[in-house]
């Protein structure tokens, strides 16, 4: 009520100020086109139609393909070497003609003289370690790519094809049309490179002790590549950074390994009576059913007893997945087996894991309860968890997701003792990977184009589960008191945004691109993410709307447009701002209080006032009975003796108002506000955000008030806003919290204080 | 010297690596400067992976070296400042500037360590040469963040070129 009481008179001595700062120059400045913070994202955006909706739900006639395979693969574990036999079904739901088919060879990116081995600048550094030196000039390197033996349609003819890169083109008899089906098989194998010493995603660790390898095959075979109605035949090649874009289909997969292995993929297992043993067997079983604990299926003392046997027998593990995205598979006689069951929703989901005997203790402690976790977190934000597993597999450096299957890194010390570091680096990769499953695998956005649409949203549910995970096992976590998430907390992400701009790059940015691919497509927006839910929308609307946008675009493949739409569909909250500053710029947070003024009753003008009436050609007797007149302290025509006597109080004209304008009832309820305060907040940042403020008053107590992010659209640089108030205002705080990712907190408070850096805070510590 | 080598075949060095799809595969160090004109100091602050400094420190010991918590604080302390003297190198006028390495501190999986440089008065122009990780990693970048009452400036130093010359008169 005051504030109605009050506003109009400010606003009649406000505004006029503003008007008189901006008098017109002798030249003025060119027009421009709309740079409005605020202005919609139809520059960006293309138009919505029939395959994808304004709502950005799936469209009346939006398609995808579907690719069927069928595959005998076996692993050569003596020479190291994969061979393949698969026959592929392509099912044309597009509404085109398709006279060729682009099929994905991404070994090629290990052939010996690809082009992305030479895609990044060079130099000599002047300091080298002799291995990278021997590594780089001197040794051969190693040719890993595809050798394609033959491709063949169903009735065994000859199919010509070219291989570009890592894509290769099969041209087809004649096109496959709308809704038509083509069948055809292609043969290959190639040499199985060592992850560990190439850093890559598919490929064994060798284990010099007992001369064993671990096998994690990925990107294995020859894949479709996607067509659709955004990007017609995928024609970007695999170069490293920019991950996979696939179709969904059925797979049947027999796989070939040594008889003593032990074997997880994507898909069930269908003959596991046939490749265990008796004892193995009835304990498989009997993790099928255990939902309070895993069941050890292959137990540490008989892996390590198979480490020495080499066996050359051979053994075939068939496995079916259905609606799968791709396949991968894991193989070794090192091999320990645990599993449990989980309860998401309507269904039992197995969850397992594999790993050496080199990742115990850590690994039969925390990995497939990792597993259950994640599961479980990810179902409540997104959906059910539809596949029928999820399986966790130890490998040495690797973090990497495929569909109910995934590699981590987290290995303890020889001697079996490990850091915190690594048991929480290790839970959080577990729960990164499995996260994946949600997002690429079934909502299956284009990773080859945009690395954050899965890294981003995966991180963001990550950092929801690793804290709902400290909360489940507490002592998994003591003494600390909350899960230590690397990534989503805004305070986290301020040193990379206030970076130097020259090595930023906006989210919207191809993978291959970007300087720094951890910040920019995993954690920048993780953390925007976070904010939108804890600082913008609310947890509510935000958790409906992400939770629409993951059930829309289930088993199907989503743009960027498609999650932006659906967020601002779902929740009627304008946020073409936020994505516009955030994901397509590289704008940062800073927003600060300038100033404050503190204003008084003033028997005549303040020298602004008197500016104010000459302009219009009056004086303070011209002006009708009944104003106000207000004066800042550090006004020249401020009088603090005079101001100090006439509080508004006891304003006669005030009085005369109120008691002409209002019952004496409705008078007595009426509040008049014993100060009066103008604050200028200021915001060097080119980023928009809601000004969160907290006003602390010389009585101890403190205010804390929410300007919507809307302050901001008509002076991108600079707002004032009005405290009427019986207080004394003693010192107001920008974003007291630390919720903005404000890069530059010096100016948050007023009046200025310098808070200590950490490297002030820790010198105090160490010398006292 | 055999542990070192040992060490180094199973740390990546292959050409141009490919990235995994998660955490740690970005080799990154940063160095925030900052001038504080009322004590005539520099203050740094600079922040590496843990994993990368436990790397490294087991490249100079003879002995297994474990980080947070410290097998051995008081040894882990001297081995890596030693590195850091030789690795993160400050010149004035080719002349090296000496500076305090006051401590470490970790937060999540970063460790921090905290260098103190005491001036007369703020140089015209300052050399930096950090070196650090460049044996170990063949994608390391070294970023060094520059804070005066005039400004910031970021500098980007990669194994080709490990220095810079910070001009505190161009801010």
């Amino acid at each position: 009520m005051k504030i109605n009481i009050l506003l109009p008179l400010i606003a009649f001595i406000m505004l006029p100020l503003g008007v008189v700062a901006q008098e017109a120059p002798a030249n003025p400045p060119q027009g421009h086109t709309n740079t409005n913070k605020f202005r919609q994202l139809y520059d960006q955006f293309s138009s919505p139609n029939s395959y994808r909706n304004a709502s950005g739900a799936p469209g009346v006639d939006y398609y995808q393909q579907q690719v069927n395979y069928k595959m005998d693969i076996e692993l050569d574990d003596a020479n190291q070497k994969l061979y393949g036999d698969e026959t592929i079904t392509y099912i044309n739901n597009s509404p085109d003609q398709l006279p060729y088919l682009w099929v994905q060879l991404d070994q090629n990116i290990r052939k010996k003289d690809a082009p992305s081995t030479k895609r990044n600048g060079q130099g000599i550094s002047p300091i080298q370690s002799t291995e990278a030196f021997v590594n780089n000039y001197v040794e051969e390197s190693f040719d890993g790519g595809f050798n394609i033996q033959h491709v063949r349609d169903k009735n065994g003819n000859v199919l010509s094809y070219i291989i570009n890169m890592t894509m290769m083109r099969v041209d087809l008899p004649s096109p496959i049309p709308p809704g038509g089906q083509f069948t055809f098989s292609i043969k290959w194998w190639y040499n199985i490179n060592n992850h560990v010493t190439n850093r890559a995603r598919s490929g064994y660790e060798y284990f010099p002790e007992d001369g064993n390898r671990a096998y994690v095959i990925a990107q294995f075979f020859p894949r479709l590549a996607v067509y659709n109605d955004v990007e017609g035949w995928q024609n970007y090649q695999f170069w490293g950074n920019g991950e996979f874009a696939l179709e969904f289909g059925d797979y049947e997969v027999n796989l070939t390994v040594p008889a003593d292995h032990i074997v997880e993929a994507t898909g069930q297992l269908t003959n596991p009576k046939n490749v265990l043993n008796r004892k193995e067997y009835s304990r498989y079983k009997e993790a099928l059913n255990s939902f309070d604990k895993p069941v050890v299926v292959v137990t540490q003392e008989e892996a390590t007893a198979k480490e020495a046997e080499f066996s050359t027998k051979k053994s075939t593990w068939k496995f079916v997945a259905n609606n799968v995205r791709d396949f991968a598979f894991a193989s070794s006689r090192k091999f320990i087996w645990d599993m449990m069951a989980v309860q998401v929703g309507p269904r039992k989901v197995i969850a397992s894991s594999l790993y050496p005997k080199e990742g115990n203790p850590l690994w039969e402690e925390y990995s497939t309860r990792a597993v259950a976790q994640t599961l479980e977190t990810y179902s409540k934000f997104t959906f059910n968890y539809p596949y029928p597993k999820a399986v966790s597999v130890h490998a040495r450096n690797q973090g990497m997701e495929y569909p109910m299957i995934c590699w981590n890194y987290g290995r303890p010390n020889p001697d079996g003792t490990y850091s915190d570091r690594t048991k929480f680096g290790m839970i959080s990769v577990i729960i990164h990977e499995v996260g994946h499953n949600y997002f690429p695998m079934i909502v299956n956005s284009d990773e080859r184009q945009w690395g954050w649409m899965d890294e981003g949203l995966d991180t963001f549910v990550q950092y929801l589960t690793e804290q709902e995970f400290g909360e489940k096992y507490p002592e998994a976590i003591a003494p600390l008191e909350k899960y230590p998430s690397r990534r989503g907390d805004p305070k986290n992400i301020v040193r990379y945004m206030g970076g130097d701009q020259e090595f930023i790059s906006p989210i919207m940015s191809n993978p291959e691109n970007v300087f720094q691919l951890g910040p920019n497509a995993y954690a920048k927006p993780a953390t925007a993410l976070n904010i939108l839910r804890e600082t913008v929308m609310g947890r509510t609307l935000f958790d409906h709307a992400f939770k629409t946008y993951a059930q829309r675009w289930m088993f199907k493949h989503p743009t960027p447009e498609d999650f932006f739409r659906t967020m601002e569909d779902a929740s009627a909250v304008d946020l073409d701002w936020f994505w516009r500053g955030w994901f397509y710029t590289t704008d940062y947070v800073d927003i600060g209080v300038k100033k404050i003024s503190k204003y008084h009753l003033s028997s005549t003008p303040s020298s602004d006032g008197e500016a104010l009436l000459e302009r219009y050609g009056m004086s303070a007797t011209d002006l009708p009975e009944g104003m106000l007149f207000f004066i800042a302290e550090d006004d020249p025509n401020y009088d603090a003796a005079t101001a100090e006597s006439t509080s508004l109080e006891e304003s006669q004209i005030l009085q005369d108002y109120l008691a002409s304008n209002y019952t004496e009832e409705e008078d007595s309820a009426l509040d008049i506000p014993k100060n009066l305060y103008a604050i200028e907040f200021e915001k060097p940042g080119g980023l928009v955000m809601p000004l969160i403020v907290e006003y602390e008053y010389t009585d101890g107590t403190k205010e804390r008030v929410t300007y919507p992010v809307q302050v901001w659209r008509k002076n991108d640089q600079s707002v004032r806003k009005v405290l009427a108030t019986d207080k004394e205002l003693k010192k107001v705080t920008v974003d007291p919290d630390g919720e903005t990712a404000d890069v530059n907190t010096e100016n948050n408070a007023w009046p200025r204080e310098l808070n200590a850096t950490d490297f002030q805070k820790f010198k105090e510590k160490v010398k006292g | 010297m055999k542990l070192l080598a040992a060490l180094l075949i199973l740390l990546p060095l292959g050409p141009s690596p490919s990235s995994n799809s998660t955490a740690h595969k970005f080799y990154v160090s940063t160095a925030t400067i900052r001038h504080n004109p009322k004590a005539n100091t520099l203050e740094i602050s600079l922040q590496v992976f843990i994993d990368d400094a436990e790397n490294l420190l087991n490249t100079q010991s003879d002995t297994p070296l474990i980080l947070d918590p410290d097998s051995d604080a008081a040894r882990i302390a001297k081995v890596w400042e030693k590195y850091l003297q030789q690795s993160f190198v400050l010149r004035v006028e080719e002349r090296q500037v000496a500076y305090d390495f006051l401590g470490k501190e970790y937060r999540n999986d970063l460790m921090i360590s905290y260098i103190e440089v005491p001036m007369d008065t703020l140089p015209e122009k300052l050399h930096i040469t950090n070196t650090l990780f460049f044996k170990l990693f063949d994608t390391q970048k070294n970023i060094v963040h520059v804070q005066t009452a005039e400004g910031r400036k970021s500098f980007l130093l990669e194994a080709e070129s490990p220095s810079t010359t910070i001009d505190f008169s161009s801010f």
